[in-house]
């Protein structure tokens, strides 16, 4: 028990205000009195008053009050403490670790009357668990405002977890019971399946993510959640753990939708005018022969092929606001794949004759039928096979093969090979994409929208098909399609590309 | 004098230098012509002039496209009468075009897409000129 100083209090605060060290007064209930500007700054406040007239034990967190308050009453009994630590909470909510030491003043009477306390910020010590603690609060609030939910599923065991906010995504409280079934339960039923796809190619490959929609009891809507995965394997590669997130973006897919509308719309409209020109354009070239001179006659052609190529583009636009909004229509029939391909390519047969092209076609015997859409199929075909045409030089060679895939059931393999510009190794992976016209592709050949092959495979995801293709530059390309023999995962037409 | 070839035409299209091209593409390949820029005076024109075939447009004013064949369709010589749809829609664009198929055009043509050649050369065909 030390010596309690007495003295002339109000000069001591005087001097301790502008102390380096962090200094703070409590009267004798433990209520702050005096905080200086050490403390301020290491606590996040502006002004004295923010803490002045509150308990001391407030500035603790929830854990560490009990440990302040018993203390303070230590204090007031032995006269003094020392190193004293614990969590205490900054003005913005985060955590600060601090040691605190204090000493009991009394007045003149030998009553209690004051605590001065020094405190020193040792967070830089603070111990691996609060450490964690803090990283949790900020991921927690992090998912709080970004409205992004984490979950967590325990493979062996069968067990999940979830973060807050995946439990307010669903609108259920944290005590619900989590499984496969409960989530399952909230998902649109035409898409049960692609969210059981997800899970199944997240174990296979590792990763996954998924468009889907869910109906919440609450709401009276379709919402769309976007959800990713990652996948732990153990040492034989079986699946451990898998973790991942979900968000709303259904105010994402409005949008889209708006102006996928937007685009149709629009697109609709340019056909007006279009057909004003192009039918003008037809008409005073018939009067060719009335008095028109060769450089008339020259301007009237390249407004028309401009015309042309607008159209085109148009129509493009079209299918692709068509094939997103799903509004496309699909009308199965049987067909065959042969006769399909001959025919788009007699519509090309003058271009081929022209560039003195050398044509392969080899068709497998006995191949069945093709159940699809015929609008569809050709547009396939006439997308592939006019690229190979038009981006092919003269004297070269197209070899189209068409068989069964023997790796995979009931799927045709059609290949188109060009001994043509090529696709850049640098670009190739923009070749799907809408608008992309390779360098190379513009340089050589005019038109073209950059839409084609876009177009190709979205189609053929609606199908259930695939394309993919391999190329060299100024060697040449093949396109590979893969068809099913019927149609399959057509439901799924709305998640594209 | 007219010299036409025996076939007379109706064609319902509101927008006028549209409509202007078909006419003087169809003198020229000297079909009698009759036009309506509304689907009413369409209905009416094509009831009184019986047409040997109706070229039509679906969005106009007072009464579309489609009500029009509907309507044309319940009479008894309009039931029989061989239409052409002409028009800029997708016939996918939305329910109410999707039925005009539903009245059996005998083609269905998105004029930006057509030439002119190309609309007389289908008339010929339907009506096996």
């Amino acid at each position: 028990m030390s010596d309690t100083p007495q003295g002339n209090i109000p000069n001591f605060q005087k001097r301790v205000v502008l102390f380096p060290e962090a200094i703070i007064i409590l009267d004798n209930k433990g209520t702050i009195v005096k905080a200086n500007k050490q403390t301020l700054a290491i606590f996040g406040w502006d002004n004295e008053q923010e803490v002045i007239t509150r308990p001391f034990v407030d500035l603790a967190s929830d854990e560490d009050k009990q440990n302040v308050q018993t203390a303070i009453t230590r204090v007031m009994a032995d006269g003094s403490i020392t190193n004293v630590q614990y969590l205490a909470l900054k003005k913005d909510g985060s955590m600060l670790r601090v040691s605190f030491s204090g000493s009991l003043f009394r007045d003149n009477q030998g009553n209690p009357q004051e605590i001065v306390c020094v405190l020193h910020d040792i967070t830089p010590h603070l111990s691996e668990l609060e450490q964690v603690r803090e990283a949790q609060r900020q991921l927690s609030e992090a998912q709080q405002i970004a409205h992004f939910g984490s979950w967590e599923w325990d493979i062996p065991s069968n067990k999940f977890h979830w973060t807050e906010e995946m439990y307010k995504l669903f609108g259920v409280t944290t005590l619900s019971d989590v499984n496969n079934d409960s989530l399952v339960a909230y998902v649109v039923e035409e898409d049960r399946e692609k969210v059981k796809s997800f899970i199944d190619q997240s174990l296979r490959e590792g990763k996954s993510s998924l468009d889907f929609r869910v109906m919440l009891p609450e709401n009276n809507k379709n919402q769309w959640f976007h959800a990713r995965s990652k996948t732990f394997y153990d040492n034989d590669h079986k699946p451990l753990r898998m973790v991942g997130t979900v968000h709303d973006i259904t105010h994402d897919k409005e949008i889209d939708q708006v102006k996928t509308q937007f685009l149709s719309m629009a697109s609709h409209q340019m056909r007006g005018p279009l057909t004003t020109i192009n039918w003008n354009a037809e008409m005073l070239q018939q009067q060719k022969a009335q008095g028109l001179t060769d450089s008339q006659k020259k301007y009237i052609q390249e407004l028309y092929n401009a015309s042309k190529r607008i159209v085109q583009l148009t129509n493009d636009l079209l299918t692709v606001s068509e094939l997103e909004l799903s509004r496309m229509p699909f009308k199965p029939e049987n067909l065959s794949l042969e006769k399909i391909i001959k025919r788009v390519i007699e519509d090309y047969q003058h271009i081929i004759v022209e560039k003195k092209i050398k044509l392969v076609e080899n068709y497998a015997t006995n191949l069945p039928e093709i159940q699809t859409d015929l609008f569809l199929l050709k547009t396939i075909f006439q997308q592939l096979i006019a690229n190979a045409v038009n981006y092919t030089p003269t004297e070269g060679t197209i070899t189209i093969n068409v068989s069964i895939d023997p790796t995979k059931t009931n799927m045709f393999m059609v290949s188109i090979s060009d001994t043509g510009y090529g696709i850049p190794k640098t670009e190739q992976e923009k070749v799907f994409s809408k608008m992309f016209r390779a360098t190379n592709a513009k340089a050589n050949v005019m038109g073209g929208t950059g839409l084609g092959l876009y177009i190709v495979r979205l189609i053929l995801k609606v199908n259930g098909g695939d394309i993919s293709f391999t190329s060299e530059e100024n060697k040449g390309s093949t396109f590979k399609v893969a068809l099913p023999f019927v149609p399959t995962n057509l439901s799924s037409a709305i998640k594209l590309a | 004098m007219e010299e036409t070839n025996g076939k007379k035409i109706l064609i319902v299209e509101d927008e006028k230098p549209m409509l202007d091209a078909v006419v003087d593409t169809l003198k020229q390949n000297r079909f009698a012509v009759v036009t309506a820029d509304n689907g009413k005076d369409g209905l009416d024109t094509a009831l009184k002039e019986h047409p040997d075939l109706l070229l039509l447009d679906i969005f106009m004013p007072k009464m579309d496209g489609l009500t029009m064949l509907e309507t044309l369709r319940s009479d008894s010589w309009g039931h029989d009468v061989p239409v052409i749809i002409l028009t800029n829609l997708n016939p996918d664009a939305d329910q109410t075009i999707k039925s005009i198929l539903e009245h059996k055009p005998a083609f269905y043509l998105i004029k930006s897409n057509v030439t002119l050649e190309a609309i007389v050369s289908k008339i010929k065909e339907v009506l096996n000129m």
